[in-house]
C-alpha cells in the first residue's frame, strides 16, 4: 500500500500576491450554496434544479502575531479607499503534494477580522469572498 | 506630500506629526553624526556606521509612506497601479536593498526637515548666532 504525502507548509495560499505563510494556523474553503438543490411536490414529484451560485468563502486563521495581518490590513483599505474594485484581487490555494487547487481573479477580503487583545494573543480570521466561476479551479483533490 | 520614484519603484510620504518629526530629527542626527564628523564629508564608512538607524528611521516614515503596489505584487514600474501603506509592504519593497531604504529616508527627510537643515534656517535664522 503506497504512503499519501500531506504538508501544509507545501501548500500555497496567496491573497493579492501575498503568500500566507507568517504564523498560519488554518484555511478553509468552503462553498456559499449547494451545486443542485430540489424540491419537491405535494405529489412526491420531485425537481432538481442547479444553483449556478460560484460563491465561496475562504476562512484564514492566522496567529494574532503574524507579519501577514498588516499586509492584509492594507487590502482591506486599499478597497474601501478606493472605488474602483482595486481590493478585488487574485487567490490561490493549491497542494503541491497533491491535486487541490482553488483559484479564482475574483477575491476580496469582506469585512475587518475580530480582534481580541488578552493574556494570550489568540487567533484571527481572515473571511476571503471567492467567486469560482470555472469548476477547474476548484478541484477538492487528494494526495 | 511628496511623491517620488527610486528605481521603478513609486512612493509618496506625507508630512509627520510634530512628536514624529522631532524623534525622526533626532535619530537623523544620530544618523548622519559620524558622516557629517568626517573630515572628507558623507562617505560609504559613516553611511555604514549611521545604518543601524534605518530601523527607528523607517519606523517613523513608513506609517505616512505608501507605494505603488502592482496587481501580482510587483512594486516596480507599475505607474498605474494603486497605492497602499508601504508599512505593510516595506520588508517586501526593500527586501536585500538596504541602499534603497537609506534613499528612501534620506528624499523623505529631506523634505520633512529640508526648509531649516542645509537652508537659511527657516524661523531658527533669527536665533542662530551671526558667523
Amino acid at each position: 500500500m503506497s504512503l499519501a504525502i500531506y504538508d501544509i507548509a507545501a501548500h500555497d495560499i496567496i491573497v493579492g500576491a501575498i503568500p500566507v505563510k507568517d504564523a498560519l494556523v488554518s484555511a478553509e474553503v468552503a462553498a456559499e450554496a449547494e451545486a443542485f438543490s430540489d424540491e419537491v411536490g405535494a405529489d412526491g414529484h420531485v425537481v432538481r434544479y442547479a444553483t449556478h451560485d460560484p460563491r465561496a468563502t475562504c476562512t484564514i486563521v492566522l496567529k494574532g502575531t503574524s507579519k501577514e495581518n498588516v499586509k492584509l490590513s492594507a487590502l482591506l483599505g486599499l478597497d474601501q479607499g478606493t472605488t474602483n474594485g482595486a481590493g478585488v484581487v487574485t487567490f490561490l490555494c493549491r497542494d503541491n503534494n497533491g491535486t487541490t487547487i482553488i483559484s479564482t481573479d475574483k477575491a476580496w477580503i469582506r469585512r475587518r477580522p475580530t480582534k481580541t487583545m488578552a493574556a494570550a494573543p489568540g487567533d484571527v480570521s481572515w473571511e476571503i469572498r471567492l467567486v469560482l466561476d470555472s469548476p477547474l479551479n476548484w478541484v477538492v483533490g487528494g494526495a | 506630500m511628496i511623491e517620488f520614484e527610486l528605481e521603478g519603484r513609486a512612493f509618496s510620504v506625507q508630512r509627520l506629526k510634530l512628536e514624529a518629526a522631532c524623534a525622526g530629527l533626532e535619530c537623523l542626527a544620530k544618523a548622519l553624526g559620524p558622516m557629517m564628523a568626517a573630515a572628507e564629508g558623507p562617505s560609504i564608512q559613516g553611511l555604514l556606521a549611521g545604518a543601524g538607524h534605518v530601523p527607528a528611521l523607517l519606523k517613523i516614515f513608513a506609517p505616512v509612506a505608501k507605494v505603488r503596489r502592482g496587481p501580482d505584487g510587483s512594486f516596480e514600474r507599475v505607474p498605474d497601479a494603486p497605492w497602499v501603506a508601504l508599512s505593510a509592504f516595506q520588508d517586501d519593497v526593500f527586501a536585500g536593498r538596504l541602499d534603497l531604504a537609506i534613499a528612501f529616508l534620506w528624499k523623505a527627510a529631506e523634505n520633512e526637515y529640508g526648509y531649516f537643515l542645509g537652508a537659511n534656517g527657516g524661523a531658527l535664522a533669527a536665533l542662530m548666532p551671526k558667523p
